[in-house]
């Protein structure tokens, strides 16, 4: 498989931009329906201006350690967040429809109306999640979840005869690697294995053509063997279709083999990001660094493996600071004033490199 | 699409096969309770075939009146009468247009539920003999006539009951889970209120009322019936809806119909499906007992709980009691063991012991 060259190009048409998404739980319905503080206690704010930009056909990772809130701005593209318990306090979520001979249509999906999202939701934007064995119906056969979804969701899905839509799936189910799609089809989701199920999440989420994938930590439940087919799959039916992936996950080696651009979270802000080759050769921030020497290597032969000290802040002990500022080496031997800088400022994202590698440190 | 079993279903199909003792029951009870479907014609007074002077008549189905043949008043004929009169006019000598020429085919059991037979020597209730194979009640009616019409009566209400009662009980009990929140513990506030109603009472003062009929009585028990079903299925939904493909449904825009009937019900019928024998069970128990206490079916419909009644009144016939009391027993137990079967059938482990 030829890895793809790095998009970090202004020309190429984005598919999805998000700017300064701020996320916060804790609202609840008050009178006349009007959101109010939960028990009179604030909302924490867990995600704070996070801004990326996903472009066409690219295969985007999302990485971060748990709760540093990379699920919760994935799924609030979608707004699939608890309600009226989280809201999207700032910002918007651009997505970009494609059009014929003109300019891409831009649509804010976080003011969209629910009924014109739902339209969005698994036919322009799909998702992929954790629990293949929980996102089928167990006692609905493979061959009609498939055809149920490609009916609802693909365009024009209503048009098309059964026989003819079993063609289109059973096509696809052979590039998702699967050989005997007769019996994949007439079998239930116990009959097959996780990394089975989790193909035909796959090819469940790319039968309506969506332009974007949101893929949350896909392989996380799977066995280690398969994890590595299943991605492959995944990569390679985005690329045949042209559709834009944006991995969630806390795997630096998925993210190194698979991506083509990541950003790196920290307590609910985006830290770094780059494309994967230099975020991973010559990592900037002090946490992805830090993080990336936590890998242990097979020829190595340290003792111990090195780890970040202390851990990450619960929300509601979020600071305006830099929020690693109290686990930072480089905050900690710096100056004075770098250390009070670092408290008290939000590092801002400095571009180095015309490749849109940027990190958000004063100390770079 | 044509209709195909999953394999799952199979599988529990199969289960219930193996044990002998809950697929025969099964069996045996369906058989019989079909037979006794056919109890108003095969189980009567009236003949199934009768050729009255050259003439063809179907009395057991169709109804005709005593003009018919040759009486003066519209109402029904007394056939075994009619058959009689002839026999005794052949025997006596008449021949030719004085007698009537009568040849008929009686059902098997031919007595009638309702039929007061008074006709023998001795006051009734009489003991079995070759007419009446289990005897007579206390007001001369044929035991086993009454036997077979309340077995009848008895599983068609204690069926129909149960259907209403598990309709109910679905629906109400998965709105409580679907919904969840303040419907959830509200009803189920309401639904402890209900179900703390004595049902007895309610059934007396109701039928003191509007009158003992089969489907009042239906209504009034299926009002309780459904509770306990209720129960699991609110357990289920809960459980259920909060799935991933549950909840990706309703992120697509998916109608509250689809997600309640298509995603999550088939996924709850275990319970359904678990329950429906010995509710069953419960509904043939609590019938006989009310028409025991007099406070069920109208008399003189035929009813076990009725004739158990009689049986205790007349101790010293103990052909009414034994073989309503056998009968009950029978099925019961029968219901039982398939209900049992079904259990396991759903559940493979229920056997399983950790050691």
């Amino acid at each position: 498989m030829s890895r793809m060259p790095c998009i970090y190009d202004m020309n190429v048409a984005p598919v999805l931009s998000v700017r300064n998404l701020s996320v916060a739980f804790g609202f609840a319905k008050g009178r006349k329906g009007a959101l109010v503080p939960r028990d009179g206690v604030p909302p924490l704010q867990v995600t704070d201006k996070v801004s990326f930009e996903i472009h066409s056909g690219e295969f985007f990772a999302l990485v971060g350690e748990s709760g540093c809130g990379k699920s919760v701005t994935a799924m609030s593209i979608l707004r699939l967040l608890p309600q009226p318990s989280a809201q999207i306090v700032n910002g918007e979520v651009l997505f970009y429809e494609a059009q014929e001979h003109s300019a891409s249509k831009e649509i804010d999906l976080s003011r969209l109306p629910l009924p014109e999202l739902q339209k969005y939701r698994g036919s322009r934007i799909a998702c992929i999640f954790q629990e293949p064995m929980q996102a089928l119906n167990p006692v609905i056969s493979i061959r009609k979840q498939l055809l149920e979804v490609f009916r609802y969701c693909a365009p024009g899905g209503k048009n098309f005869a059964p026989a003819e839509a079993l063609g289109l799936i059973e096509e696809q189910l052979k590039d998702a690697g699967f050989t005997d799609t007769a019996r994949v089809l007439d079998s239930y989701p116990h009959e097959l294995s996780g990394g089975m199920l989790q193909r035909v999440c796959i090819v469940m989420s790319l039968l309506s053509r969506p332009r974007l994938i949101i893929a949350d930590e896909p392989t996380t439940a799977l066995d280690v063997t398969v994890q590595a087919q299943v991605l492959a799959v995944l990569k390679e039916m985005a690329r045949k279709s042209g559709t834009a992936v944006l991995l969630i996950t806390h795997n630096m080696g998925i993210v190194s083999q698979y991506a083509d651009r990541v950003a790196v979270m920290y307590a609910g802000r985006i830290i770094e990001t780059g494309p994967v080759r230099e975020v991973i050769n010559g990592p900037l921030h002090p946490y992805t660094q830090g993080l990336l020497a936590a890998i242990p290597e097979s020829h190595s032969q340290m003792k111990n493996l090195k780890s970040i000290p202390g851990s990450v802040p619960h929300p509601r002990d979020f600071v305006s600071g830099c929020r690693f500022a109290d686990r930072c080496e480089k905050c900690m031997n710096g100056s004075r004033e770098l250390q009070a800088k670092c408290r008290g400022e939000v590092p801002p994202a400095s571009k180095t490199k015309e490749t849109g590698h940027e990190a958000c440190c004063f100390d770079l | 699409m044509k209709f195909r079993l999953t394999t799952e279903t199979k599988n529990r199909l199969a289960r219930f096969r193996k044990n002998k003792r809950a697929f025969w029951s099964f069996v045996v009870l369906l058989v019989v309770y079909l037979l006794s479907l056919t109890s108003p014609w095969t189980v009567n007074d009236k003949p199934l075939y009768m050729s009255f002077n050259g003439k063809s008549y179907f009395p057991a189905f169709a109804r005709y009146s005593e003009k018919d043949f040759g009486g003066s008043y519209d109402t029904e004929p007394d056939y075994k009468l009619l058959i009689a009169e002839a026999e005794e006019c052949k025997a006596d000598g008449f021949t030719g247009s004085n007698c009537d020429d009568i040849w008929a085919i009686m059902p098997p059991i031919p007595h009638d539920p309702l039929h007061h037979y008074l006709d023998g020597d001795e006051a009734p209730p009489c003991a079995p003999d070759g007419t009446h194979w289990l005897g007579t009640d206390a007001e001369g009616r044929d035991v086993l006539s009454r036997l077979i019409h309340g077995f009848r009566i008895c599983i068609s209400f204690s069926l129909v009951l149960t259907l209403i009662g598990t309709i109910i009980g679905i629906i109400i009990g998965g709105i409580q889970g679907y919904l969840g929140k303040f419907w959830d513990t509200g009803m189920q506030r309401i639904i402890e209120i209900w179900s703390s109603l004595p049902m007895l009472y309610v059934v007396i003062l109701i039928g003191s009322i509007y009158g003992h009929s089969f489907w009042l009585l239906i209504i009034v028990m299926a009002a309780f019936n459904w509770i306990s079903l209720s129960y699991y299925m609110r357990a289920e939904f809960l459980k259920l809806r909060n799935m991933t493909y549950v909840q990706s449904a309703k992120v697509l825009g998916m109608g509250h119909r689809h997600i309640f009937f298509k995603e999550i019900l088939p996924n709850a019928m275990t319970p359904v499906v678990t329950l429906f024998p010995f509710t069953l069970v419960g509904g043939i128990g609590s019938l006989t007992s009310l028409d025991y206490l007099g406070f069920g079916l109208q008399p003189p419909t035929p009813s076990w709980g009725e004739l158990m009644s009689q049986g205790m009144k007349h101790l010293y016939a103990p052909w009414i009691s034994v073989s309503t009391v056998a009968a009950l027993f029978v099925t019961l137990l029968l219901t039982t063991f398939v209900g049992e079967g079904v259990r396991d059938a759903m559940d493979p482990k229920s056997g399983d012991r950790y050691e």
